[in-house]
């Protein structure tokens, strides 16, 4: 692969990874299958659960969340003084560079030379395993699926399932060559191998790094989930656990934080619980015989006040569940993450990618979606998605990030509207042209008298509109028009308001 | 390793402080005292006291994978030393508080040959890769969904629940609280500090499906996970 899977070059062009994953039938099997149970999984298991309540439950979620980042200042600065209260240390990095040079001083600070990590979307987001690398500290991802992704070289591809794009003979191979094991295509076998090497490493570890699901302003606490128990390995044996947390992670109170373990598993995988929901409150207690001596919690800007800003605040809702991703036909059809050349991708990743990078450097997300609505249905805290991808079209009309043709096509449209003559016209002409190269179906005979039997269909479209009749045909538009007809019926007819 | 080192990196609280209040509109206004949001129970609480919790409990704890019996105070011990026995661990840690129910435990493994590692002398977790058992009793439990609840303490271990293959937790029905809204109340008046430094909610054997979706427990932490509900202890 020449090119990063989720830090390309840019701007960056969605088609040629979209159109190659589009050829690849397996992937498209994969991909649909994983996140069409999934999505059907979530409607089912919360119907199960919160029955009639369901919509209300993501309403409250949501208004939980939009409260505290509408008061944001107020819960950090309590999230600090709870945190710091009980025994953690908390610090403050404004973007990328400076989380990472955190994240580096407390590994030199300590002579670190092995970290295991849990999953986090913010340290994918700064990019700090290769900076750990370069001080010669060995990180290892300890999520199964994140494990083989970095055996293998390659980028996470769905923001809770990572290796959604991958078959179990990558990971056989993966195996074979980078642990020396023996060749097995079967999972469980395979599971194993895994489970017997993070051992090994867990207990050597001398460095624990997570993300965090959520932190609770009430207590200082920090909240991971997963399913596997690695973030438990990874944040109870070694001596010093640090945290990488983007500041939207705030819920106000333990009670809070209720709600949104009501929703998070149901929504992310069709589970009741994730199998481990972990509260950390500072480092081991006195008394304790385990857990680190240290807890670091790196506060993580990296382009969210600009989000903070109104209009986009309720992006920062988002709990990273990634229904909306399963739900998403364009991811789907693209191949999943990949196509979205960046650390988030599906609807929530189409509109905070744009933010976080520049609308210029990312043209084509807000428009990698249909407006469809499955999104906004799926997320448990409700964010309007369909609604922020429309803003930020309008926004990248304003900022002229949309190609010359578009706009020019846009402003004939608006032109051809605005005068009733103009659209008369342009109404004759398309009618006459699509009917001039429609053909019947059957005899394929051209420019025949038609009967309505005998409708007539455009099989090759020239220009823009071949990939449309590529995989289907479109109908030609009949002989008369509605108008004509309408005319026709007579005043009688038109007074009487009803149908046939 | 001292903690005594500065991280002089980053920005500090102040400044970083100020972005956040800037982006909110108001970069001069210190944060003002806000009251969180109420939760309406109506719409949030999937189980309430009116629920029959240890049935409840048990439902949603086999749902989960769990392997649930139940039993009384009166019949624990024989209940205990045939799980025991059915289990038939060569190393067990132990992290029950100190009382009759350790001494049961620790007697049930004692008929069975099966020897008690003292987890406390290595520190650490270390001592509970040697052990093909951890048996814990449980901070609390929570019907709703089925979850055991751990807490780390001076007598209970992180490890003891993750470690060894097979975890054996004995819950005694008192223990179970109807929803999480209720095992998630920080009372008024308590510091961080008096929490915990480890909760941890467990809902089923550790499990994975990254490999083509097929699930797979015991990727990292146990891969059978056994409960003993004892019906009439608080
Ligand atoms: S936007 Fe909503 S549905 Fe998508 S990942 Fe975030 S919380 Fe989940």
């Amino acid at each position: 692969m020449t090119e990063h899977p989720l830090h390309p070059r840019l701007p960056f062009d969605m088609k040629p990874r979209a159109a190659l994953a589009a050829e690849d039938a397996l992937l498209q099997q994969f991909i649909f299958t994983a996140t069409h149970e999934k999505d059907r999984g979530r409607v089912r298991v919360c119907q199960r659960a919160f029955g009639e309540r369901y919509d209300a439950l993501r309403g409250l979620a949501g208004a939980i969340k939009q409260h505290t980042l509408d008061h944001l200042d107020s819960y950090l600065e309590r999230f600090i003084d709870r945190a710091e209260a009980a025994g953690a240390r908390v610090h403050f990095a404004a973007d990328a560079e400076q989380a990472n040079a955190i994240g580096a001083r407390i590994a030199e600070a300590h002579g670190c030379r092995l970290c295991v990590k849990s999953k986090s979307m913010v340290t994918e987001e700064t990019g700090l395993v290769p900076v750990l690398e370069r001080l010669g500290v060995e990180v290892v991802e300890t999520d199964l699926g994140e494990f083989i992704i970095q055996l293998d070289h390659d980028a996470p591809s769905h923001i809770v399932t990572p290796m959604i794009h991958k078959d179990r003979r990558s990971v056989a191979r993966a195996f074979v060559r980078e642990l020396g094991a023996e060749y097995t295509e079967d999972p469980e076998r395979l599971t194993r191998i895994a489970r017997e090497h993070m051992r090994t490493k867990y207990r050597r570890a001398d460095l624990g790094i997570s993300g965090a699901n959520f932190l609770v302003a009430e207590t200082g606490s920090i909240v991971l989930c997963t399913n596997e128990g690695n973030a438990d390995f990874s944040v109870s044996g070694p001596p010093v656990h640090v945290v990488f947390a983007g500041i939207e992670k705030v819920v106000p109170a333990l009670r809070h934080l209720a709600v949104f373990l009501k929703l998070l598993a149901r929504s992310a995988t069709a589970q009741e619980q994730t199998v481990y929901t972990t509260i950390i409150t500072g480092p081991r207690r006195p008394a304790d015989h385990d857990g680190p001596g240290e807890v670091h919690v790196v506060l993580v800007d990296n382009g969210r006040t600009e989000i903070l800003r109104a209009p986009t605040r309720e992006l920062l809702r988002c709990i990273r569940c990634g229904a909306c991703l399963n739900a998403c036909p364009v991811y789907r059809k693209v191949g999943g993450g990949h196509a979205y050349g960046a650390v988030y991708s599906g609807p929530i990743g189409a509109v905070i990618t744009p933010l976080f990078k520049g609308i210029e450097n990312y043209p084509d997300l807000p428009r990698a979606s249909s407006l469809c609505g499955a999104c906004f249905e799926a997320c448990p805290v409700k964010i309007d998605l369909p609604r922020q991808l429309v803003w930020l079209r309008r926004e990248s009309v304003e900022q002229k990030v949309t190609r010359w043709r578009e706009r020019l096509m846009y402003r004939l449209w608006a032109a051809t509207l605005e005068r009733p003559w103009a659209f008369g016209l342009a109404r004759f002409l398309q009618r006459w042209l699509l009917r001039w190269r429609a053909r019947s179906r059957d005899s394929g005979s051209q420019g025949q008298r038609e009967s309505p039997l005998d409708p007539r269909w455009m099989t090759a479209l020239p220009g823009p509109g071949r990939g449309w009749t590529e995989c289907r045909d479109l109908l030609a538009p009949p002989s008369g028009t509605f108008r004509k007809w309408w005319r026709s019926r007579g005043r009688g007819a038109e007074s009487k308001g009803g149908g046939p | 390793m001292s903690g005594e080192f500065s991280v002089s990196v980053g920005l500090d609280r102040q400044a970083f402080m100020a972005r956040v209040r800037a982006a909110l509109g108001r970069p001069d206004s210190p944060p003002a005292a806000v009251s969180p949001p109420d939760i309406d129970e109506s719409v949030a609480r999937l189980a309430g006291p009116r629920d029959d919790l240890v049935a409840l409990f048990c439902q949603r704890a086999q749902a989960a994978g769990m392997v649930v019996h139940a039993t009384t105070s009166a019949t624990l011990r024989v209940d205990l030393a045939a799980a025991l026995e059915a289990l038939a661990p060569r190393a067990a840690c132990v992290s029950v508080a100190e009382g009759s129910l350790r001494e049961t435990v620790l007697e049930g493994l004692r008929r069975i040959g099966c020897g008690a590692i003292d987890w406390r002398a290595k520190g650490g977790l270390e001592a509970h890769y040697d052990a093909d058992l951890g048996v814990t009793d449980v901070w609390a439990a929570v019907a709703e969904s089925g979850s055991l609840v751990l807490a780390s303490d001076a007598v209970h271990s992180r490890g003891t629940f993750l470690v060894p293959p097979v975890h054996l937790a004995l819950v005694p029905a008192g223990a179970i609280a109807a929803d999480l809204l209720d095992l998630l109340a920080f009372p008024e008046g308590r510091t961080p500090a008096e929490l915990p430094a480890a909760v941890v909610l467990v809902t089923g054997p550790s499990k994975t499906a990254d490999i083509e979706g097929i699930l797979i427990t015991g990727v990292h932490g146990p891969r059978e996970v056994h409960v003993l509900v004892i019906r009439d202890a608080v």
